[in-house]
């Protein structure tokens, strides 16, 4: 066991270790402006090996794996444990405390964003990049699926309905163009007069619309037909069925949406707030003033730009708004992450290593020289 | 319309004898304040601004900025003569019919039918991409906006200057004007209505041809043309705010003051000032000149001192400074003098004191911490580089420090004076970066861990340099160095990488992550893995000690892609910094050092200096 911890902790690990990482943080940060950050990040940084070319290299998850054993093996079997390396060793330490705080950070952090408008209230977190095919019943999901796992000619039918739904046609990233006259039949507006359009995806995923073409069956001659949604759709079809004669009919929304999930809380916009460079329409403040809501009592908060909320292991930033609107909307990041706190202490003990590590140095230079 | 813009500059003050030359003192001119861009700034800072946008230089007629903007907010019609338009795209000269010259500056006069000859082409040009735009649209572009921008100047004062009409003694009843007061857009506002409905009678009773009217009527129509012309071309006329509209920092421009409705007793009073100005500039009056100025609010302390910087330019001078050091340093190595080592340590001091002077300035103008520009970061990390060098010397003793520290102080400086050229340098930071916690803390660290780590890069080519070609090096000599570069690698290892972490945190307050793999991050992370690599390879005798310092010395390549390269892929979080056209000076400073580093280390391992660390 420690003849392998001794192998482990051998530093030409992280001499060959660093030049890989070296060129894996040029080649996915040179790539990002063709990929964009999503995908440079996953192909690149998040990933256990990448193709340079034709050549298989180790991707940053596989590097940054093999730093942090290299370097616990030294910590724990090669560490001089002497007041003369002090500096060193607490410097290390450090950096093994950051990395585990990245891991935690990579296999427990959720974001999202919250988007709420003046004098409303929601606890409603959607995905910033997960795109679901949804259908619902007035509010309540009763099918959906991600984006992804949706092809053409997939037919699904919703639970505790009688109509089934065939997808014609999906894009992640869709154009729209008008639809020929002789294919309007069957169709319902607005697909009767729009068609989408695959296109490349755009490296910047907020840009990407998602969209999808289906029909329906099943539903009744009046309601049968071709429809299309996509993502941010401000109107999404509706189907209505009555399940007797007479009765007030079921309406079922079918949608692309982001993935929604609800936090334990709830957040009540009273005013979101601009405040500009005078003369200009650069702005120099975005301030967000809330009401938080837990469990029947409320409490105001302010977020603004670097003084995020924080609250229940949640933490909410001011990240967007929309004024175009009657009245106007804030954006909110919403992060839940345990890893939160280790690059604060991490800094602390690095910046103390360093420093530690130079003082000695210092000190022991001078005492030789005297 | 931009010919009856020019026509209309014309008519303004044509009639009436100007000064050619006016010799009236320019300083409480240059101090007064003027809302732009989000500050308030010195009438000084604007001129210069402005001429140096039109014509990229700060007197292209010999004539001082204030003196060519007096002269265009009060004597445009003799203004638009000025040659001021620099047009170094030969074809953009060929589009607009211009003349070659030694030197392609033209006059607004000159400009004029070029502009509206390609006015259809740039209405297309503005809707596309900037990317897919090439040099000479681009310049083409500029020439619009620059001339547009230029119109505002000139018609700053259109709404309350004399204009050359001539105005019937029943209209000038009408306006409450006597028989000699001066006919202003101002005074014809009073009767617009009038004129409006009378013209509008005369289309009625005549038609639209004009020859049909008589010389009455064409006299009143020709009168409400120019009245709506002037009218028409004060919209959106926003670019000269000087006058005080409101508490704290709230300007109005005159146009303003009459379209938004933002006049005030207040107002008026500074206004009349104004009048009164531009009449003592016209007269080359220089007691009223002086007078009307004295009674003007222009005692703001930041204001004088922002006006005595621009004169000073410090950060020129602190280059010279840097100059004068790296000379009398090489002569010192040439032959060892101790009064040329005190000279150049002295210069290099200087050099210090006056660029920290300046960085001073700075943050009590904006009224926040050193470093918020791409630009700002330059002039720090040259007093960072060159402070480290004197700690560098302390221990030296032998003048090696001055010399690396005057080879960073010109070279980041003269980087510096290139970035300084693309307009106000002295900007206002948009919302995320509008803290003063976060400026002070990871923007200084990290500036001062690049600071540090150029330092350390001159001090691994001088190493190299000596162990190249001087045969008098020691082995202690070097050995000596060598433990410089280490100790300073491993300050500019700590500032790196605190810097770096800071960023990640400041990133979480901000975007709700440490770390997002942002190019900006990415660059800083790149710095520190660049020294942890060399540092840990040194330690456990992984690489040769030529090798190391080799490392050391490309240094400067990897601060420069993290500092500056990084922002050519115009992607990421980062809203400072993004500039095109710095490409091949990067690229070649890239190649450049290569190759010196490649030639200075086959010259060692051909005459056998390397040594190895093992």
């Amino acid at each position: 066991m420690k003849k392998i911890g001794f192998r482990l902790a051998h530093p030409d690990i992280l001499f060959w270790v660093l030049p890989f990482m070296i060129l894996v943080l040029v080649v996915g940060t040179i790539s990002q402006k063709e990929l964009g950050i999503l995908v440079a990040q996953e192909r690149y940084f998040s990933s256990y090996f990448y193709v340079l070319g034709f050549v298989p290299l180790p991707g940053g998850l596989t590097l940054i794996t093999l730093l942090f054993i290299n370097l616990l093996a030294k910590f724990l079997f090669k560490s001089h444990w002497s007041w003369a390396k002090a500096g060193t060793i607490v410097a290390h330490f450090g950096v093994l405390v950051l990395i585990l705080g990245g891991a935690i950070t990579y296999f427990t952090s959720h974001d999202g964003y919250l988007m709420v408008g003046e004098g409303d209230t929601s606890n409603i977190v959607e995905d910033y990049h997960q795109r679901m095919f949804v259908v619902r019943n007035g509010q309540d999901i009763i099918y959906q699926l991600p984006f992804e796992q949706v092809r053409d000619g997939l037919k699904v039918y919703p639970l505790q309905t009688e109509f089934s739904i065939t997808i014609n046609k999906s894009c992640f990233n869709c154009g729209i163009s008008r639809r020929a006259e002789a294919d309007q039949t069957g169709w319902t507006s607005p697909g009767k007069f729009m068609q989408l359009d695959l296109k490349p995806s755009d490296p910047q995923d907020e840009k990407n619309m998602t969209g999808i073409e289906f029909a329906v069956d099943g539903a009744g001659d009046a309601m049968n037909g071709k429809y299309l949604t996509f993502d941010k759709f401000p109107k999404p079809p509706q189907i209505e069925i009555a399940s007797a004669a007479g009765e007030k009919p079921v309406t079922y929304t079918i949608a692309i949406e982001r993935k929604k999930r609800e936090l334990p809380f709830s957040i009540s916009l009273q005013t979101f707030k601009q405040d500009f460079h005078p003369g200009t329409d650069m702005a120099r403040a975005y301030q967000s003033t809330i009401t938080v809501t837990d469990n029947g009592v409320s409490w105001p908060a302010v977020i603004q730009m670097n003084e995020p909320l924080r609250y229940r292991g949640y933490t909410l930033y001011q990240s967007s708004f929309d004024v175009t609107g009657d009245k106007p909307y804030t954006v909110l990041t919403v992060v839940e992450n345990k890893g939160r706190l280790f690059p604060y202490i991490s800094t602390l003990i690095i910046a103390a290593g360093l420093i530690l590590h130079l003082v000695i140095r210092i000190a022991g230079r001078r005492g030789s020289h005297a | 319309m931009l010919r009856y813009i020019l026509a209309l500059i014309l008519l303004m003050f044509s009639g009436m004898a100007i000064a050619a030359e006016n010799d009236l003192p320019m300083d409480q001119f240059g101090k007064l304040p003027i809302l732009h861009e989000g500050r308030i700034k010195p009438l000084d800072s604007f001129a210069r601004l402005e001429i140096l946008k039109f014509s990229k230089k700060e007197n292209p007629t010999g004539v001082m900025p204030l003196v060519w903007l007096a002269n265009s907010l009060f004597n445009p019609s003799e203004a638009v003569e000025e040659k001021i338009f620099l047009v170094d795209d030969a074809m953009t000269r060929h589009h607009f019919g211009l003349e070659e010259r030694k030197k392609p500056l033209y006059s607004y006069v000159e400009l004029v039918p070029g502009l509206e000859k390609t006015a259809p082409q740039v209405s297309h040009l503005m809707a596309t991409a900037d990317k897919n735009l090439s040099p000479s649209e681009r310049n083409l572009l500029a020439i619009h906006e620059n001339a547009l921008e230029y119109t505002h100047i000139l018609r700053s004062f259109s709404s309350v200057l004399p204009l050359s009409i001539e105005l019937s003694p029943a209209w000038r009843q009408k306006a409450d004007l006597s028989a000699s007061a001066p006919v202003t857009f101002y005074a014809l506002q009073k009767i617009s209505p009038d004129i409006e409905n009378q013209v509008k009678a005369i289309i009625k009773r005549q038609g639209q041809d004009p020859s049909k009217y008589t010389a009455s009527e064409q006299e009143l129509v020709t009168l409400g043309w120019q009245f709506k012309t002037i009218s028409d071309a004060g919209n959106n006329n926003k670019l000269f705010r000087v006058i005080p509209s409101g508490t704290g920092q709230e300007y109005a421009s005159p146009w303003e003051l009459i379209n938004d409705g933002k006049g005030s007793p207040a107002t008026e009073e500074e206004l009349q000032n104004w009048i009164s100005l531009a009449a003592a500039w016209q007269k080359g009056n220089a007691q009223d000149w002086s007078a009307t100025l004295h009674s003007m609010n222009h005692d703001a302390a930041r204001l004088n001192i922002e006006v005595l910087y621009n004169h000073i330019a410090p950060f020129q001078i602190a280059i010279v400074m840097f100059v004068m050091s790296l000379c009398f340093s090489l002569a010192n190595f040439a032959g060892k003098n101790i009064y040329l080592y005190r000279i150049s340590l002295g210069f290099l001091f200087l050099a210090i004191v006056t660029q920290c002077a300046g960085l001073a300035v700075r943050i009590y103008v904006m009224e926040r911490p050193p470093v918020g520009t791409l630009y700002e970061s330059i002039l720090f990390v040259t007093v960072i580089a060159a402070l480290v060098a004197l700690l560098g010397e302390r221990r030296l003793k032998n003048g090696s420090g001055i010399l690396c520290g005057a080879i960073s102080g010109v070279m980041i400086g003269l980087l510096g004076v290139s970035m300084a050229g693309e307009g106000d340098n002295m900007k206002v930071l948009g919302a995320v970066l509008n803290t003063q916690f976060w400026l002070a803390t990871h923007v200084l660290c990290i500036t001062i861990g690049y600071g540090w780590c150029l330092f350390t890069s001159v001090l691994a080519h001088l190493v190299l340099v000596r162990q190249a070609f001087r045969k008098s090096a020691t082995k202690a000599d070097d050995a000596d160095l060598i433990q410089i570069i280490t100790t300073h690698s491993l300050f500019s290892l700590l500032f790196t990488t605190v810097g770096t972490i800071l960023g990640g945190i400041w990133a979480d307050q901000s975007w709700g992550r440490f770390w997002g793999w942002d190019p900006k991050e990415n660059g800083a992370l790149l710095i520190v893995l660049w020294l942890i690599w060399l540092i840990h390879g040194k330690i456990a005798g992984q690489i040769s000690r030529l090798f190391w310092v080799c490392g050391m010395a490309f240094l400067s390549v990897i601060v420069a892609v993290a500092w500056v390269g990084v922002n050519l892929l115009g992607i990421g979080l980062h809203s400072y910094g993004f500039i095109e056209g710095v490409f091949w000076g990067l690229g070649g400073f890239a190649v450049l050092e290569a190759g010196l580093i490649a030639i200075l280390a086959y010259q060692i391992l051909g005459t056998g200096k390397g040594h190895h660390a093992h």
